[in-house]
C-alpha cells in the first residue's frame, strides 16, 4: 500500500546541481502542504501511514524522479481538490471536456476502436439526412412537377408519377423510414429488459409465468400477423410501430433473463442485498449498466429488423400512404409503373437507402459486442 | 445483559434429490461490541450461518429455529422490514472483496450508496462522510482514492473498501465471512486493524468468520469451532488458545505451524452422509466404542462448552 514518509527535515540542504536544489524545494512545500490537509480534520487519526522510519531503512518518497523530469501535476493542486491522477497530465486531460472520454479510454483501452468507421460514418450520414431533410432536399416532397422525367440537372433523380422530386422524397424517407426502426426497437428494448430483468431477478413463479408468456410471443409468425392486423386497423405508421415494437422484444427478454441470472448470483449483488438494497434499486444501478453491452446491440440489430419488416409492409401495400417512407417509395415505383418503364432512379435509390442503412445499424451495433479477446475485460467479471 | 444477537437450535437443510443438513441445531449469542469467531474447516457450515443470520440463503435452503436480534426475530420479519435492517444494523463483508464491488462504479460512489439508500439524506453531502470513512480505514489521500475503480485496485485494497462500505453506517453486529482469504500475512495484519479501527469500532459486536487461527487469535473475545455443521467447542478465545479441551480443537491446535505443523488425519465427512455417533470419531484420536454409537451433547464445563464424552 501507499507508503508516504515526510522526511523534509532530514534532507541535506545543500546540492551540488541547481535544479537539484529547486526540487528540494519544491518537495518540502509540497510535504508542508500534504502535512496542513492531514491536520484539517481533527479527531481522526491518521491510520499509520505517516510511517516512521526505521534506523536502517531507505527513504520511501512518492515525490521521487529523475532529475530532468516535470514537477508532478497533483503537488499543484490545492489541498482540498480532488484528483483520480497523480501522474503527469496531458494537455488534453487538462481540459476538463476532455477528461471524462480520456477516463474512459484509460479504462478500456480504446474509445472509438470497436467500431466500424464506416458503418458510424453511414449511420450519421442517414440521421442528418433524417433530422435535416429540408437542409439536403432540393424541394419540398409535395411540389409537383412534370411526372415520370428522367434525371437531369434540376432533378437528380427525376419525377414520379405525379410529378414529385424523388430525390427530396428519398430525403424527407429517412425521418419515416428511420423513426419506425428507432421507435419501434425503443419500444422492444423497454419491454424485453423490463421482462428479462423480473423474471431473472425473482426467478420462481415471477420466472416461469414470463418466460411462458414470452414462448406464446416467439412462435407467433410476426409478418402475417403484422398483415393481418394491417388489414383490419387502419394503416398508420404508429399502429406499425407499436405493432413492431410489442412482437419483437422476445430474444432480447431471453437473453437479458440469462445475464440477469447470472449477475445476481456475483458478488457485488450479494452485498449490495446484504447492504439492505431494494430489489429495485439493484437492478437499476447493479444489474442494467453491467448488461448494457448485451442490449445496445440487440437494440441496433432490432431496428435494423424493424426497418425492413417497415419496408416489406409498405411493399405489400400497408403502410400509411400519408407517410412516405422508403419501402412506400419501392411500393408506388411498382405498382405505378417504375420498373414497367425501367425507370431505375426511381426504384434503385429507396432500395439502396435501405440496405445501405441497415447495415450501417447492425455494424455499428456489432461495435458495441465485446470481441472475443476482450472477454478479460469484460464488466461483468473483473 | 440481554444479548445483540441470540442463535438457538439453528437447523438449515438445503433441498434437493436428498436433502443436506448444512446445520444441525446451532446456538450461541453474541453480546454488544463483543467480537464471536466461528472457526472450522471449509465446508463446516460458517458461511451458512453469516447468510443465515442475514436471510440471504438461496430459497432452497429450510431454515428452522430462531435468530433474535435485540429481540427480533429475524427469521420471522418481512422482507422489507429485513432490507431496512440490513446494511443499518446487521452489515456483512463477503468473501473475495474483488467480486464484492461492482467493477462499472467509482469507489466513492459505491461508498456513498448506502447513505443514500438508508438515510435519504440528500442535503448533507454524503462525500465528507464517505471521505472520512476512508480515512479511517487507513487511505491518507481518500479524495485520491475515490475516483479509483475495483478494477484498479488491489484484492487488499478492495478489502479495505468493503469494510469501509459496509460499516459507514455504524451497524451494531458485523459478520466478516473470511476477511482473510487470499491475502498475505502484511494485509491480513491491515485488515485486522481496520476491522478494529472501523468507525464504528467498540460499539460493534463482530462475528467473524474463519480458518486463519492466528488471525482470530488477535482479534476474538470468544470462539466457536464449528465440525459438520455444529458447534463442538465454544470458550473464551484466551481459554481456548491456553487449553482447548475437544479433540478436533487440539487437531485444530496442533496444525498450527507454531505448533509443530501435525495435520488432522483423514478428511473432513460430507455434510449429506455424516458419520454415526460423535462426527468426529473417525479422525479423532481418543476415540472409544461409545463414540461410534452415541452423539455427544454440547456439555457446559465451568463455562465452557464442549460436545465430547471424554472431557470431564
Amino acid at each position: 500500500m501507499q507508503k508516504e514518509t515526510c522526511v523534509h527535515e532530514k534532507e541535506p540542504c545543500v546540492y551540488e546541481d541547481v535544479e537539484l536544489q529547486r526540487e528540494a524545494r519544491v518537495r518540502k512545500k509540497a510535504c508542508i502542504k500534504k502535512e496542513a490537509y492531514l491536520e484539517k480534520e481533527p479527531g481522526i487519526p491518521d491510520v499509520g501511514y505517516v510511517q516512521k522510519k526505521a534506523p536502517g531503512q531507505k527513504e520511501v518518497d512518492i515525490l521521487k524522479k529523475a532529475p530532468g523530469q516535470k514537477e508532478v501535476d497533483i503537488l499543484k493542486k490545492a489541498p482540498g481538490q480532488n484528483e483520480a491522477y497523480i501522474k503527469q497530465r496531458t494537455w488534453q486531460e487538462k481540459i476538463p471536456v476532455f477528461r471524462q472520454p480520456i477516463i474512459y479510454l484509460q479504462k478500456y483501452g480504446k474509445f472509438l476502436g470497436t467500431f466500424n468507421r464506416a458503418g458510424l460514418f453511414l449511420l450519421l450520414f442517414f440521421l442528418c439526412m433524417a433530422l435535416l431533410p429540408s437542409f439536403f432536399a432540393p424541394y419540398s416532397p409535395a411540389e409537383r412537377f412534370t411526372p415520370y422525367e428522367a434525371p437531369s440537372v434540376s432533378h437528380f433523380l427525376g419525377t414520379n408519377d405525379i410529378g414529385n422530386d424523388i430525390l427530396s422524397e428519398l430525403f424527407y424517407g429517412a425521418r419515416i423510414s428511420m423513426m419506425v426502426g428507432f421507435a419501434s426497437a425503443c419500444i422492444s428494448t423497454l419491454i424485453g429488459l423490463t421482462i428479462g430483468l423480473l423474471s431473472g431477478y425473482f426467478r420462481g413463479w415471477v420466472d416461469e409465468l414470463l418466460m411462458g408468456f414470452t414462448d406464446v410471443v416467439l412462435i407467433l409468425p410476426k409478418i402475417p400477423l403484422i398483415i393481418i392486423l394491417g388489414a383490419f386497423l387502419h394503416p398508420s405508421v404508429w399502429i406499425l410501430i407499436l405493432v413492431l415494437g410489442l412482437l419483437s422484444w422476445e430474444s432480447l427478454a431471453r437473453i437479458v433473463r440469462a445475464k440477469t441470472l447470472q449477475i445476481r448470483e456475483s458478488g457485488y449483488v450479494k452485498s449490495a442485498r446484504g447492504m439492505g438494497f431494494s430489489p429495485f434499486h439493484i437492478m437499476s444501478t447493479d444489474i442494467i449498466p453491467n448488461i448494457v453491452h448485451v442490449v445496445l446491440p440487440k437494440f441496433m440489430l432490432a431496428t435494423a429488423s424493424a426497418m425492413i419488416s417497415e419496408a416489406s409492409l409498405s411493399f405489400l401495400g400497408l403502410g400509411d400512404t400519408s407517410m412516405k417512407s422508403w419501402g412506400m417509395m419501392l411500393s408506388f415505383a411498382f405498382s405505378r409503373g417504375g420498373f414497367i418503364r425501367e425507370m431505375w432512379w426511381w426504384y434503385m435509390p429507396p432500395g439502396l437507402c435501405i440496405t445501405l442503412c441497415v447495415m450501417a445499424i447492425a455494424l455499428v451495433g456489432f461495435g458495441f459486442e465485446p470481441k472475443a479477446g476482450d472477454t478479460e475485460k469484460q464488466v461483468v467479471d473483473i | 445483559m440481554k444479548p445483540l444477537l441470540e442463535i438457538e437450535k439453528l437447523r438449515v437443510s438445503f433441498e434437493g434429490e436428498r436433502p443436506v443438513n448444512v446445520l444441525s441445531g446451532v446456538s450461541f449469542s453474541i453480546q454488544k461490541g463483543e467480537t464471536l469467531a466461528l472457526v472450522g474447516e471449509s465446508g463446516c457450515g460458517k458461511s451458512v450461518i453469516a447468510h443465515a443470520v442475514m436471510r440471504l440463503l438461496p430459497s432452497e435452503a429450510r431454515v428452522k429455529g430462531s435468530v433474535r436480534f435485540k429481540g427480533t426475530e429475524l427469521l420471522e420479519l418481512d422482507e422489507k422490514r429485513m432490507s431496512a435492517l440490513r446494511g443499518n444494523e446487521l452489515a456483512i463483508i463477503f468473501q473475495n472483496p474483488s467480486h464484492a464491488l461492482n467493477p462499472v462504479y467509482s469507489i466513492g460512489r459505491q461508498l456513498a450508496e448506502p447513505l443514500r439508500v438508508h438515510q435519504k439524506q440528500g442535503k448533507p453531502d454524503p462525500s465528507q462522510k464517505v471521505l472520512k470513512a476512508l480515512k479511517q480505514v487507513g487511505f491518507s489521500r481518500p479524495e485520491h482514492y475515490m475516483k479509483y475503480y475495483p478494477s484498479w485496485c488491489s484484492g487488499g485494497m478492495n478489502q479495505r473498501f468493503l469494510i469501509a462500505t459496509s460499516t459507514i453506517l455504524g451497524p451494531e453486529l458485523l459478520i466478516a465471512d473470511e476477511p482473510s482469504k487470499g491475502l498475505d500475512p502484511d494485509r491480513i495484519k491491515e485488515v485486522e486493524r481496520e476491522l478494529r479501527a472501523h468507525p464504528g469500532a467498540g460499539k460493534t459486536a463482530l462475528l467473524l468468520i474463519s480458518h486463519d487461527l492466528g488471525f482470530v487469535r488477535r482479534l476474538a473475545d470468544k470462539i466457536a469451532v464449528m465440525y459438520s455443521g455444529e458447534i463442538v467447542e465454544l470458550a473464551e478465545a484466551a481459554d481456548f488458545f491456553e487449553q482447548p479441551l475437544h479433540p478436533y480443537s487440539l487437531g485444530l491446535l496442533g496444525s498450527l505451524p507454531e505448533n509443530g505443523f501435525v495435520p488432522i488425519p483423514g478428511s473432513a465427512p460430507a455434510l449429506s452422509d455424516p458419520p454415526s455417533g460423535c462426527r468426529f470419531h473417525p479422525r479423532c484420536p481418543y476415540g472409544e466404542k461409545r463414540c461410534l454409537q452415541e452423539h455427544p451433547r454440547l456439555k457446559d464445563t465451568k463455562g465452557r462448552f464442549v460436545r465430547c464424552f471424554l472431557c470431564p
